[in-house]
């Protein structure tokens, strides 16, 4: 997936957009399909309805859901692939039913005085590539963390779980 | 932010409803008063599938979260961690 391209002349079918990933307001080219509508927007965001989601194999795991309609409202996100949980993305499908083109991403945060992470496993955000939508769902009653600190094994690149 | 507590109160519509009646919002809702006991009251709902329903101080969790890794500035040295490049131990303690 190349969702930012090289430096040069924006592609024909490239969209300019602006974000604030890493604090401070920056230029970006995505392709169209990294465009996202929410019909139900995030719950805190009520006035954000489409999100750019900007990353490619240099950042991944970790993507970025920026709104188009609020520059402040930038959600780190990182695929659930990334996610050493057992059992969680058998979870997420049977919760989706059937969703062929979806990709999974999970809010996350870093704390760096306790260099820890915290994902949301409870509340993961859906993006259906073939309908471009997204949205985000509650795995209710299921014993997933709103707060889950992870830690991020660099060598397996994965996030675990600690014990 | 107008989903906040006090706005919501003010334009509440307030109804009183006996066990075993309902209330339907639009044709697709139904709520019903399954049962009251005390301070609980068990609601049944009807909704479409599609209808995210969830306890509020659930929704509002899940909104807290969502406003406070949207506005973290932490995205730098999230990003560094992940590259591997973040600074060691001994790197910390001389910074700090």
């Amino acid at each position: 997936m190349a969702a930012t391209s090289p430096a040069g002349p924006a592609p024909a079918e490239g969209l300019v957009i602006a974000t604030v990933r890493f604090g401070t307001v920056e230029q970006v080219v995505v392709a169209p399909s990294a465009l996202f509508s929410f019909p139900e927007a995030l719950p805190g965001l009520p006035d954000s309805h489409r999100y750019v989601l900007i990353g490619d194999q240099n950042s991944a795991p970790l993507f970025w859901l920026q709104s188009l309609e609020d520059q402040a409202a930038c959600l780190p996100v990182v695929e659930s692939a990334s996610l050493a949980v057992a059992g969680y993305a058998e979870q997420v499908s049977q919760s989706l039913g059937a969703a062929p083109d979806a990709r999974v991403f999970v809010v996350a945060r870093f704390d760096p005085e306790a260099n820890s992470f915290v994902v949301n496993l409870l509340a993961p955000v859906i993006l259906d590539r073939r309908a471009g939508t997204g949205k985000q769902i509650v795995l209710d009653g299921q014993g997933y963390a709103l707060r889950q600190e992870v830690r991020w094994d660099a060598t397996a690149r994965n996030f675990v779980v600690p014990c | 932010m107008g989903r906040d507590g006090p706005e919501l109160r003010r334009a509440m519509l307030v109804l009183s409803r006996k066990t075993g009646q309902g209330i339907r919002i639009g044709d697709a809702i139904r709520i019903m008063v399954v049962a009251v006991d005390g301070q609980f009251v068990r609601l049944g709902i009807e909704a479409p599938a599609s209808s995210k329903i969830l306890r509020e101080e659930l929704w509002h969790s899940i909104a807290q979260d969502n406003q406070a890794a949207a506005g973290a500035v932490s995205a730098t040295a999230f990003a560094q961690v992940l590259r591997g490049s973040a600074p060691t131990e001994a790197e910390r303690e001389a910074e700090g």
